[in-house]
């Protein structure tokens, strides 16, 4: 974990802290190239590969991810002096769960297919990693705003790797977006043309290769490497 | 007050649990009655898709064109089991319906802990299906051309879950017409191809009944079927790969369920 702590636990005279200063775009922009949770922590890979076979559903998948992480960080944080560290982590994980079992329920009713779905993946939320990662290393020792912001930004630094991994599964396995036909139907094979639709990318290998392929752009632009 | 003595350890997660528990219950309380419609929604178009009346690729059908396509074809019986009849008083979403069927399906058809499952299955070997459930829901369906359509749900133990389903039947009760899942915990990939539309469509011209009227339902093959040997062909689908105890479930439970309805059936197809 590449923690970005940066603020002792407990600050007690902290000056009032502006609303957007260098730690809040810090907090919202890192995560969102620099200190990508999927690209350079690798972390929340298991829903990556699962919920982008199809872009509706990863979209869903999005922002239930950027509900609970944002919701989570805050409540922690509003919780953080309060919380005896020998139970840190089962209370972190009462917090995120009571989360995604809201969101499970309300997905019920107001999306029932989209929660078919999804399925398991929806309560899966509360396993991936990239939730408790923020929790322990940022919104235990930042106040509530701040920790807001960085789960903001984590959900969005996770959520468009996901959606471009959903992208070109769905174009590439599918020859849909969002469920409309892009790629012609008269240039397909079984209409007499010469198109197949890959199906290698609907299933999970395929996610490997592009979130491998994504990764590399990535961290080739940002000069990321292990080594250093 | 220490922030790491036991007692306030205590205090703080009973706190937190109380707190977070009460904004659970809230909020699911709140849409019961929503996830519950949707719920029936989903189970009716279920019916429709097993029937053949709704295609799932189908996405042109708003969600009150399909409630109305039920009500004009479809109407939902409660069968008495033993004596092989229909209350025709009694139609899906009436009074007595829900008293009836809700309060057998209750007893014998609530999901157990994966560790009771074992125990349950024996329990469960000793009896008939028919002893187990006494009334019945049945779905009787109109083609276009006026034949009847009949839907039954089937359910039962896969390899982590009960799935439960719909297995549509023509008019003479023998030949599958369609089959539909709308409930299982599966391995995605694996028993979850369970809801795969292009295995469910093999289903469709199989025969529940040999030669001789009597029912061997239809059973997964391990493998692919040859569609040269008789038995397999009438009888048989591809089990799925990589999930034979799922495979092996959906054999039983559907020949099971399709023995619970047998009196009915047989007044069937003798009138």
């Amino acid at each position: 974990m590449t923690a970005t702590v940066d603020v002792p636990a407990q600050a007690p005279a902290e000056p009032k802290p502006p609303l957007f200063g260098k730690r809040e775009k810090r907090a919202v922009l890192d995560p969102l190239w620099d200190e990508n949770p999927i690209a350079l922590q690798v972390l929340g890979i298991c829903s990556a590969l699962a919920v982008t076979v199809k872009l509706g559903p990863t979209i869903v998948m999005c922002l239930a991810v950027v509900f609970v992480l944002t919701m989570s960080n805050t409540v922690i944080s509003l919780m953080r002096n309060l919380i005896p560290s020998k139970i840190r982590i089962i209370v972190m994980l009462t917090v995120i769960s009571t989360l995604v079992t809201i969101v499970d329920i309300g997905l019920r009713a107001f999306a029932f297919d989209i929660s078919k779905q999804l399925s398991v993946f929806v309560g899966l939320i509360v396993t991936n990693c990239i939730i408790m990662g923020r929790a322990e290393a940022f919104a235990m020792s930042n106040p509530p705003w701040r920790s807001f912001l960085d789960g903001l930004g984590n959900a969005l630094g996770y959520s468009w790797i996901l959606l471009a991994v959903a992208f070109f599964r769905e174009l590439i396995g599918s020859g849909q977006l969002l469920g409309l036909q892009i790629i012609p139907r008269s240039i397909y094979a079984e209409e007499g043309g010469f198109y197949i639709d890959n199906g290698l990318m609907v299933l999970a290998p395929g996610a490997f290769i592009l979130l491998g392929v994504i990764i590399w752009v990535q961290r080739a632009i940002s000069g990321y490497s292990e080594a250093n | 007050m220490d922030k790491n003595s036991n007692a306030f350890t205590l205090t703080f997660a009973t706190i937190v649990c109380v707190v977070l528990a009460v904004c659970l219950s809230a909020t699911f309380t709140g849409l019961k009655t929503q996830i519950n419609a949707n719920a029936e929604f989903d189970r009716q178009v279920n019916v429709l898709l097993a029937m053949g009346f709704h295609d799932r690729a189908d996405a042109s059908k708003s969600r009150g064109d399909l409630e109305k396509l039920f009500a004009d074809r479809v109407v939902g019986q409660v069968l008495e089991v033993k004596r092989g009849m229909v209350d025709r008083d009694v139609r899906r979403g009436g009074k007595n319906f829900t008293e009836k069927v809700e309060a057998v399906v209750d007893v014998s058809k609530t999901e157990y802990d994966v560790g009771e499952i074992a125990n349950l299955r024996r329990e469960e070997a000793k009896k008939t299906e028919a002893e187990q459930r006494e009334f019945v829901e049945i779905y009787r369906g109109t083609d276009e051309d006026g034949t009847a359509v009949w839907a039954i749900p089937i359910s039962g133990y896969g390899l982590w879950s009960t799935l439960y389903g719909y297995l549509a039947l023509e008019a003479d009760v023998s030949t599958v017409r369609g089959i539909t899942f709308y409930q299982h915990a599966e391995t995605p990939g694996l028993g979850g191809e369970v809801d795969n539309a292009a295995w469910q469509k093999t289903w469709r011209g199989k025969t529940v009944r040999d030669a001789q009227g009597k029912v061997v339902g239809v059973a997964l093959k391990k493998g692919r079927v040859d569609p040269k040997v008789d038995y397999e062909k009438a009888h048989m689908v591809d089990g799925l790969s990589g999930a034979t105890i799922t495979s092996n479930g959906v054999s039983r439970f559907v020949l099971a369920d399709l023995q619970t309805y047998e009196p009915y059936f047989q007044k069937q197809r003798q009138s």
